[in-house]
């Protein structure tokens, strides 16, 4: 049984990890265009989703997905579309562990093989997606607190910074005036799905108490604005879409002056690795557990369920080095791809977990 | 079943070990770059690339600084820096490049292929500091002051203000560099480094640029002058004359602010507001320093600070260059995006400048 | 007693011919005119002196037989028996049998090799009690005891070890134990099939049920102090006759951290030591292995004036990074070890031997860089900061660990193993508890404030 803290946990992990790769990108590609009331919108929508869907798992305690499909619509329904949702999970779990593959290639170890990163990666995400959902939450809550304030000090590092130009911030700030855009929206979205994650985790949650959900659209509003305007401050309105990791070129971007390490990069990194690489394990966690569901049920035979979730994660492994042939334009790709597809299938989620709660309340009446 | 185990995580850790020798390089088989200078090569077209090794030292107590300078010329730097990795036995690493010199003939033509081959290789820090080197790059690099115990780290000390903090030398990384090349609105600078012989250099002008090569140099007056107005908390000392004495006043805080005023069409004006605290530091006369001298010691430095600020800004404007960035910082106050640039560009040279220094001496010293 | 129990009717004589052939039986017939009295014990687990004391001269003061009887009948400890079995076991733990007309008595006359209550050794403290648990049971639950008077501290003996019938004693304080947590435990100590249990840690390994672990789950202390505060907390406390040490469950991994003059010190003085003791685990863990990233993958990371200097003091080294480091640190391990098992006499000796004179000279050959010598160093010396021997060996090993994934990955490797021993220390329970998590104060001690609020 998890308080309800470890939703904050959950939200304030998906609000961070947007920042490494397609997020920013997306937003910055729409800077001139509408990025400015897309974020707005994305705030306005996220809160919404993530009352909506808080709102109705409540009224299933205990249950996770597979439980609520279960015992509400038709096995031939529920099966494929439990399958579908495992498979976005799972390829979010992906696309997060490929793009650092592809930084600690840039900026940390040139010299190593791609391969040799991935297994690395792959061998911890693996084994630690098996471990039951209440320790994960225990350890995503231990991450954040190594993690949070090594990020909160690059951010305000990165804005005291003297060089920072305002300017170029102001700048961005006065071409606002645009009607917003839907690649945007897709991409600040993800910002606040967090919540999402609860499809698998309800199962640890009895009774989610929510108390101010303004303070999470307050903290995806002000992680939007960081994660979108500061890069814009370091290199340029212009020079800005020249880069490729916006954010981790700003953090290379950040001196620190009097430290062992003086560049902000490799703290950054640090953060953002340990932070995604749980996200990854959460991430293939949910797809994990919503694969062992479609499979022949394995409760108090512990060999049988070590053998099917051997499968599954030899399966999501397999996968993943097949993804590894990706360029990074197709991932990237890819990544706005799934960004669409990803907000489509929440709201599907929500409309469908309604459903069920109808249905559910029908027969019980 | 437990040697079994066993068994299996040996045979891991040995496959372990099997995959690290690839991609083992340890730090003694690496030779640092520390310092990369760009020259013109002798043929039209090509780069004379040149590399300023630093060799880790066994014996570390000892002041002995061993340093190598590798050039080459070809027509690309990647193919440069490919063949000069044959004259050494050790692995080149970039990773702590801290200084890219440009040679004065390459800044004179064009910075762009330079910044962009800088900013795009992976090993290559963001925070690496750019700098014209006169006569040359190579010249520059060559610069061996006697103080020095780590290669080049008087070079990157200097640039990066850890050490001195000159009011003459202003830093640029690369970054800063990349953005106003490609920003509208703001003009790139330079810091320009002179060779003095063998064991000196001297950092004390600044090139301005437009996107492309160097169209000003800026005497060190003008110098620190526009370092006060770019930068805050300036450590320098100005003069103030006041009767026939000669006073000189440190500054112990130093703030600068602009506002661009285009209220009236036809007479545009930037109004700089300079705010000093400071203290007496030189006095040429032999009278005793009153609080009333103090005051008017004060308004003269004022009044000689913003004579000179003004000479500075219409020069700065009459070249056509925007090093300040004052477009930027007029299209982020105005909304219509479409054309605030070109109403930008027919209002900035007939741009006058207001002026309005605020010198406060605080101290005497610590005599009267 | 093979076949023909005696259930009835225990007999002087067969007591005899069961134990005849024991050298230290004592068969003694007390006589005065009124009549006579037979005395039986075994020399060597009974004290002479009690004896003598309250069993043979109250004998003669008396004069009456009958009297007497009654007399040692009624002495408290001692108990009248009538089957065979019992009167054996009793004689053999250390009672003295008196027969009086066809009736047994026993008394207690158990001599207890008790060293007296002694200092710490494995976890000293600056300021504080210093008195260690002893090697004997009863003056330990004495210890106890004393420093904890409430009602609810409730003891609960057993026995196991076929052979060695070690008494082991639980204790809790029934207000404010976790009653799965002691339910569970018991549960595992009556499953618990041994023939001799000598050691505290033994047991410890026997009530864990996982066998790939690497942290410790249950502490084990010498302090009586550490006890009391953990029974306070309501947790369960295992005793072991003839150990010296006791066992702490569920324990997870802060309680590892805090050392008991934690509660002595003025608060921020105790949450710097704590801070120090946390920092000393991360620079015993990590350094090695950054060092190795550092050198060999990452040189990127540090400064520039830090690189030359490593990249300058390794110089003369012939062999990797990766090599230097578990080179010095075996080296390192020795010298830990060898001062352990030496007499304390020599034991500094080994130290400066080791320490000073090889590693100079190691750096001096160019063997081993200097830099490395300080970190082994540190690494050695901080992992000492933490207070309980049981963690301070697991992160010992731990290292290793971070080194190799420094080795084949660099930076990378060590972040990888950091994630991967987070959500492992997560994954783990003691006893139900939560092994590892960010807010400790979740799931211990939340108890002891709720009483201490309630209250």
């Amino acid at each position: 049984m998890a308080k309800s803290r470890y939703f904050y946990c959950l939200f304030l992990m998906n609000t961070l990890i947007n920042i490494i790769n397609f997020a920013p990108r997306e937003l910055i590609d729409a800077r001139f265009d509408g990025a400015q009331s897309s974020i707005l919108v994305a705030v306005a929508t996220g809160t919404l989703f993530i009352y909506l869907f808080t709102k109705v798992i409540n009224k299933f305690p205990g249950q996770g997905l597979p439980e609520i499909f279960g015992s509400a619509l038709p096995k031939l329904l529920a099966a494929p579309l439990i399958f579908v949702y495992a498979v976005l999970w799972y390829m979010a779990g992906a696309l997060i562990l490929l793009s650092f593959v592809d930084i600690t290639l840039r900026f940390i170890s040139p010299d190593t093989g791609p391969y040799a990163i991935l297994f690395g990666f792959l061998a911890v995400v693996c084994l630690c997606s098996r471990i039951d959902s209440l320790s994960l939450l225990y350890g995503l809550e231990v991450t954040l607190g190594i993690t949070l304030p090594l990020i909160l000090y690059t951010t305000v590092k990165a804005i005291i910074n003297p060089d920072f130009s305002w300017d170029a911030v102001l700048q961005v700030m006065t071409h606002s005036l645009h009607a917003p855009d839907m690649n945007s929206i897709a991409a600040a979205t993800f910002t606040f799905s967090g919540y999402i994650n609860l499809a698998v985790f309800n199962r640890v949650f009895h009774g989610l108490k929510l108390k101010h959900i303004w303070i999470l659209s307050l903290e995806g509003f002000l992680v939007l604005a960081i994660c979108f305007f500061v890069p814009i401050g370091y290199h340029g309105t212009v020079g800005i879409e020249r880069h490729v990791y916006t954010w981790f070129t700003t953090a290379d971007s950040i001196r620190i002056e009097a430290f062992l390490i003086e560049r902000m990069l490799y703290i950054f990194y640090f953060a953002y690795i340990t932070l995604s690489l749980v996200s990854a394990i959460i991430q293939w966690h949910v797809g994990k557990e919503l694969l062992l569901s479609l499979l022949p049920s394995t409760a108090k035979k512990p060999k049988k369920k070590l053998r099917q979730e051997i499968v599954i994660l030899v399966l999501f492994a397999a996968g993943a080095l097949a993804l590894m042939r990706m360029d990074q334009y197709d991932l990237n790709m890819l990544g706005v791809f799934l960004l669409h597809i990803r907000w489509y299938g929440e709201l599907l989620l929500i409309l469908l977990l309604f459903w069920c709660y109808w249905i559910v309340r029908r027969r019980r009446a | 079943m437990r040697t079994k185990k066993g068994a299996v995580f040996l045979l891991l850790l040995l496959v372990c070990m099997t995959v690290t020798g690839c991609n083992f390089k340890d730090i003694d088989r690496r030779i640092f770059v520390v310092a990369i200078g760009i020259d013109p090569g002798k043929v039209e077209g090509t780069f004379k690339v040149s590399l300023k090794l630093a060799i880790p030292q066994g014996d570390v107590t000892k002041i002995d600084e061993k340093m190598q300078i590798l050039t080459e010329e070809s027509e690309s730097i990647s193919e440069a820096l490919r063949r000069m990795k044959s004259k050494v036995e050790k692995e080149l690493d970039y990773v702590h490049c801290k200084s890219l010199i440009l040679g004065e003939q390459i800044a004179a033509k064009d910075i762009r292929h330079v910044t962009d081959w800088a900013v795009r290789r992976r090993d290559i820090q963001l925070i690496l500091n750019f700098a014209v080197g006169r006569p040359g790059a190579l010249e520059v690099l060559q610069v061996k002051p006697p103080s020095e115990r780590i290669p080049s780290n008087s070079l990157i000390l200097a640039m990066s203000g850890q050490g001195t903090e000159s009011p003459f030398i202003s830093s640029v990384y690369s970054y800063q560099l990349m953005r106003s090349i490609y920003e509208n609105g703001i003009d790139p600078i330079l810091p320009i480094i002179e060779a003095q012989g063998e064991e000196q250099f001297l950092i004390d002008k600044i090139a301005l640029l437009d996107k492309k090569k160097i169209k000003l140099v800026l005497t060190p007056d003008e110098t620190r002058l526009f370092n006060l107005l770019s930068r805050s908390n300036l450590r320098t000392n100005f003069p103030a004359h006041l009767g026939g004495g000669m006073y000189q006043y440190y500054t112990e805080s130093s703030s600068s602010s602009y506002r661009i005023v285009t209220q009236q069409e036809d007479n545009p004006y930037i109004r700089y507001n300079i705010k000093i605290r400071a203290i007496l530091e030189e006095n040429s006369t032999e009278d005793m320093v009153t609080h009333h001298m103090l005051k008017e010691i004060g308004e003269s430095g004022a009044a000689e600070l913003s004579k000179a600020v003004t000479a500075l800004l219409i020069k700065i404007r009459d070249s056509g260059m925007d090093p300040m960035g004052w477009g930027l910082h007029y299209g982020a106050r105005h909304w219509n995006n479409d054309t605030e640039m070109a109403v930008w560009e027919s209002l900035y040279p007939r741009l006058k400048f207001q002026v309005k220094a605020d010198v406060d001496v605080k101290y005497s010293g610590m005599i009267k | 007693m093979s076949g023909q129990l005696h259930k009835q009717g225990v007999t002087l004589e067969w007591i005899r011919g069961q134990l005849s052939g024991f050298g230290d039986l004592e068969d003694k017939i007390m006589a005065v005119p009124s009549g006579e009295v037979s005395l039986l014990y075994i020399k060597s687990v009974t004290d002479g002196q009690t004896i003598s004391r309250n069993v043979v001269a109250p004998f003669y003061e008396m004069g009456d037989p009958a009297a007497y009887y009654s007399y040692i009948a009624d002495y408290p400890g001692s108990e009248e028996v009538t089957e065979g079995t019992r009167a054996l076991d009793l004689l053999l733990s250390g009672y003295a049998c008196i027969g009086q007309a066809g009736r047994l008595c026993f008394f207690d006359a158990l001599k207890a090799e008790v060293s007296g209550v002694k200092e710490t050794i494995t976890e000293s403290i600056s300021q504080g009690p210093s008195d260690a648990l002893g090697e004997s049971l009863a003056v330990n639950l004495n210890l106890i005891r004393r420093r904890y008077q409430s009602s609810s501290l409730k003891m609960e003996f057993t026995i196991i070890g076929n052979v060695s019938k070690t008494k082991v004693a639980i204790l809790y304080d029934e207000s404010r134990v976790n009653h799965n947590v002691l339910a569970e435990l018991k549960e595992k100590l009556d499953s618990l099939k041994l023939d001799v249990l000598q050691a505290a840690g033994e047991l410890e390994k026997y009530i864990s049920s996982d066998k790939l672990r690497i942290f410790p789950k249950t502490i084990v202390t010498e302090r009586p102090d550490r006890v009391v505060f953990n029974l306070a907390e309501g947790k369960v406390a295992v005793m072991l006759d003839t150990t010296g040490y006791a066992i702490v469950l569920p324990s997870i991994f802060n309680d590892f951290f805090t050392a008991m003059d934690d509660k002595i010190h003025l608060p921020f003085v105790g949450r710097f030591l704590k801070l120090l003791r946390i920092l000393g685990v991360a620079m015993t863990l990590w350094l090695p292995a950054l060092y190795i990233a550092f050198t060999s993958y990452n040189p990127e990371i540090v400064r520039v004036q830090i690189a030359l200097l490593i990249g300058g003091s390794r110089a003369t080294v012939p062999y990797p990074s990766f090599v230097e480091v578990i080179l010095m640190m075996i080296m390192m391990e020795f010298l830990t070890e060898a001062s352990l098992r030496l007499p304390r006499a020599i034991g500094p000796t080994a130290t400066t031997v080791g320490g000073l004179i090889l590693g100079q000279a190691a750096t001096a050959a160019g063997l081993i860089g200097n830099i490395m010598i300080i970190l082994v160093s540190v690494v050695a010396i901080s992992n000492f900061l933490i207070p309980l021997n049981m963690m301070s060996f697991s992160i010992r090993v731990l290292k290793y660990f971070f080194v190799v994934a420094a080795a084949v990955l660099g930076l990378v490797g060590v972040v990888i193993c950091l994630v991967g021993f987070t959500m492992y220390l997560c994954s783990q329970r003691s006893f139900g508890q939560p092994y590892f998590k960010l807010f400790f104060l979740d799931t211990l001690g939340t108890t002891l404030r709720k009483k201490s609020g309630g209250e």
